[in-house]
């Protein structure tokens, strides 16, 4: 059913590029015309499928008489990130940052591109331009694409599985206490972390099989040492998607200071929604964006001058925090959490938290190694262009077989009749 | 060379992808599956209807998750890698020391515990008969020292002193964790399976006894009818590395006649069984909602036994003190065990279970 409304974003944004390029040099004003036109149409897609009922409850709570009926509809699969990608596309053009795709079939295939197109990242249409046309499927980006894909893939089994099954067992821990608290707050940044870059991995690792050049999406976002940093370094599409077509035209840094307060609220507020239908991450955007005014307007200067430590400790703690905002579905949960985290009530340990962090010891020593540069330096001393090398192939094989044993495992249960 | 590793990289690959589908695809359908003891979603047909709301392309998925190549390889793989990585329980299973695998037992619902237990004492005040009630332990409560370094196990000795507290004063209750643990030493409980085994269920027959003022000293002798008994808990924790381990019988054996369904057979095990999967089975049949035992010999007392399949294993001590057993099985049988006492002039009543599964079991509220 869903694929119409991707088949029409293509039809409506192609003509609109076509349109816009027409009249870009002699006729600005229609131009421009084209581009709102676009934007409107893509915003109004996304916002009718992902926040009616959200905009609706809200409207409903505020005014009693005005019951708005809900729809109800599933999101259609990757909406967030199409629509995402044909805004970039009209803006670009209008921009004169990409030029009009002028047949149809490259134009389809840049949007419906399958590798991204459930979790990213944003691949903008002047990135990828050069490839559509002139692709090349040769060995070398082939065993790329493979290794990379490879590699996404066990991150998502092995890892972001195992850092997501500790957070459900240690939320189910009644009442949570410290150790708990900033446990589970830990489990659930590896579980995302580790998720969301494994899902780009893979559409970059596969990507390049079919010779595309996607740019990177993470940079080892949790070695960062202030928040500044580590949105340069999270799911890079997205930051650099909201600065160039949100903040920059909003008047970016160069504005005063109220100004800048209002761009960056706006801008966080809008980045929260994105990620979901829910007040949570509304809250959890408009946390980081407050984050951000602060370093920008005294924080960092003051940041840089303490030790790395004082400074990368602050970062993980702002991030945990944000991650606990991030996965509660209610405010009272992230009262509780934090209570927990900050021994306002509660205990220091539980038992059940001992034994989970006894449990998983190993495999969090082996996600903070994973999600530092170390893990890349390890691999390209001693696998790539190296006496090593020759074991590459058959540390992919591994890491493969062994994402299938997990993957298999994962459905893998014994039915438990025989319990008596 | 950089070229010959990327080629070879690459068709590894593929082969890999390929004949993992291509297997996948050829292979018959697997109904069902002996080591989960479930059935299995099987690839489905066709229909275009199925395919536009949806539901064909999620059977398909559950189809590939069941049906994939050397399953229950892959599983088994995952569990050691498990370990490897210092994990120290799979599945809910603990991984102890010298093979033992053993059931975690981290929560359960003090509402059903209340409930059941009331339920027994409502029982005993609406009866005459001297009611009993043995309460096994699971192994990680009693095989301490055979667990990983931490675990999560509730404070098993405590809620056997809730439990005692709770119950009617006229109702003998059955602690056998201590003389278990005395013997800790010695094989009590299956290594690969949440029971325990004959060995075990004479420490819990002695204790019995005891607390009725009968000391009995001398164990049985035992022989082994089989040693390939891999259990639930290889199964839940997929170790099927692991031994197979020995079913043991009574070298001397009340010549008892049994009667279930409209089965009327001599003695208390079941060889066919020990061809099965499950050979705990060996033990009165497995599940059966009601077994009616003939002792053959001259005693009085007759026994009601309600219980799960922890009683099974010690009936072969039981046949010697009565003149019939009847087992039941409340998840099978509802009728009115107050009835059922009056009918047939039961004198003696033993409530028998494993404390993780009385916790939990919600057919108490047949018990009339």
């Amino acid at each position: 059913m869903f694929i119409f409304v991707m088949v029409i974003t293509i039809v409506v944004d192609y003509y609109e590029g076509i349109q816009i390029d027409r009249y870009l040099n002699h006729d600005k004003k229609r131009a421009k015309r084209h581009l709102i036109i676009s934007i409107i149409f893509n915003l109004g897609i996304l916002g009718f499928f992902k926040y009616f009922d959200f905009f609706a409850i809200l409207i409903n709570q505020i005014i009693p008489g005005s019951p708005i009926p809900l729809l109800k509809i599933s999101l259609p699969i990757g909406i967030s990130f199409y629509t995402f990608q044909a805004m970039s596309y009209t803006i670009d053009v209008y921009r004169k940052d990409a030029s009009a795709a002028h047949k149809i079939v490259p134009f389809a295939t840049y949007i419906s591109l399958f590798p991204q197109l459930i979790a990213g990242p944003i691949v903008r249409y002047r990135d990828v331009a050069k490839d559509m046309n002139h692709r090349h499927v040769t060995i070398e980006n082939v065993n790329y694409g493979i290794h990379r894909f490879v590699i996404g893939l066990s991150k998502k089994v092995i890892l972001a599985n195992q850092a997501g099954t500790l957070y459900q067992q240690l939320m189910m821990i009644q009442p949570l206490t410290l150790l708990d608290g900033w446990l589970s707050a830990l489990a659930y940044a590896f579980q995302v972390y580790f998720d969301f870059s494994a899902y780009s991995d893979m559409a970059i690792g596969l990507g390049r099989m079919f010779g595309f050049h996607f740019l990177e999406n993470f940079n080892y976002p949790y070695i960062a040492n202030n928040i500044t940093q580590f949105w340069r370094r999270w799911h890079i599409s997205l930051s650099t998607w909201f600065k160039d077509y949100v903040y920059i035209p909003l008047g970016g840094n160069r504005v005063s200071k109220q100004r800048l307060f209002f761009n960056i609220i706006c801008v966080w507020g809008l980045t929260g929604l994105w990620h979901g239908a829910n007040s949570n991450f509304v809250i959890w955007g408009l946390y980081f964006g407050l984050i951000l005014w602060v370093e920008k307007v005294f924080l960092l200067d003051h940041l840089q001058k303490c030790p790395k430590v004082i400074q990368h400790g602050y970062t993980i703690v702002v991030i945990l925090i944000g991650w606990i905002i991030f996965s509660s579905t209610s405010l009272n949960q992230i009262i509780l959490h934090l209570q927990a985290m900050f021994h306002i009530s509660g205990q220091l340990y539980s038992q059940a938290g001992l034994y989970q962090l006894y449990n998983y010891r190993y495999i969090l020593i082996f996600m903070v190694f994973a999600s530092t540069p170390l893990s890349k330096m390890f691999y390209q001393r001693y696998l790539k262009d190296h006496k090593w090398m020759v074991l590459s192939p058959f540390v992919m094989i591994c890491l493969l077989l062994l994402s299938i044993t997990y993957l298999v495992s994962g459905s893998y249960n014994p039915f438990l009749y025989f319990r008596f | 060379m950089n070229k010959i590793i990327a080629y070879f990289t690459s068709i590894c690959f593929f082969i890999i992808l390929i004949s993992i589908s291509v297997f996948t695809l050829l292979k018959e359908n697997n109904v069902f599956s002996p080591l989960e003891n479930r059935y299995l979603t099987t690839f489905p047909n066709i229909q275009i209807n199925h395919i536009l709301d949806g539901t064909y392309q999620e059977e398909i998925e559950k189809a590939i998750d069941d049906q994939i190549v050397f399953r229950d390889t892959w599983a088994m793989i995952e569990s050691y890698s498990e370990e490897a990585i210092g994990k120290v329980e799979n599945n809910g299973v603990y991984f102890g020391k010298n093979q033992y695998l053993m059931e975690r037992f981290s929560t359960y619902d003090q509402e059903q515990v209340k409930y059941n237990i009331n339920q027994i004492n409502q029982f005993k005040q609406k009866n005459e008969v001297n009611v009993a009630f043995l309460l096994v332990p699971n192994s990680a409560a009693v095989l301490t020292n055979k667990l990983p370094v931490y675990h999560q196990d509730i404070k098993i000795d405590a809620l056997y002193q809730t439990i005692d507290k709770q119950l009617n004063s006229t109702i003998l209750f059955i602690n056998p964790l201590s003389s278990l643990r005395l013997h800790q030493q010695e094989s009590i409980y299956f290594k690969g399976d949440h029971h325990w085994n004959l060995n075990g269920a004479f420490y819990g027959y002695q204790e019995f006894k005891k607390q009725q003022n009968h000391i009995i000293v001398k164990k049985p002798e035992m022989i082994t009818v089989n040693n390939q008994f891999k259990g639930s808990m290889i199964r839940s924790a997929h170790r099927y590395l692991n031994q197979g381990e020995a079913i043991l019988k009574l070298r001397n054996n009340a010549e008892v006649v049994v009667q279930y369904d409209k089965v009327r057979k001599d003695g208390l095990y079941v060889d066919d069984n020990l061809k099965m999967n499950d050979k705990y089975t060996y033990y009165l049949n497995g599940q059966q909602a009601h077994v009616h035992i003939d002792c053959r010999n001259n005693k009085e007392d007759k026994l009601l036994i309600i219980r799960d399949s922890f009683a099974n294993i010690m009936l072969p001590y039981l046949v010697n003190d009565y003149q019939s057993i009847d087992v039941i099985d409340m998840r099978y049988d509802h009728e009115s065990m107050s009835e059922f006492i009056k009918k047939n002039d039961i004198n003696q009543v033993l409530f028998l279970y494993n404390i993780k599964n009385f916790v939990a079991d919600k057919n108490f509220v047949f018990l009339k």
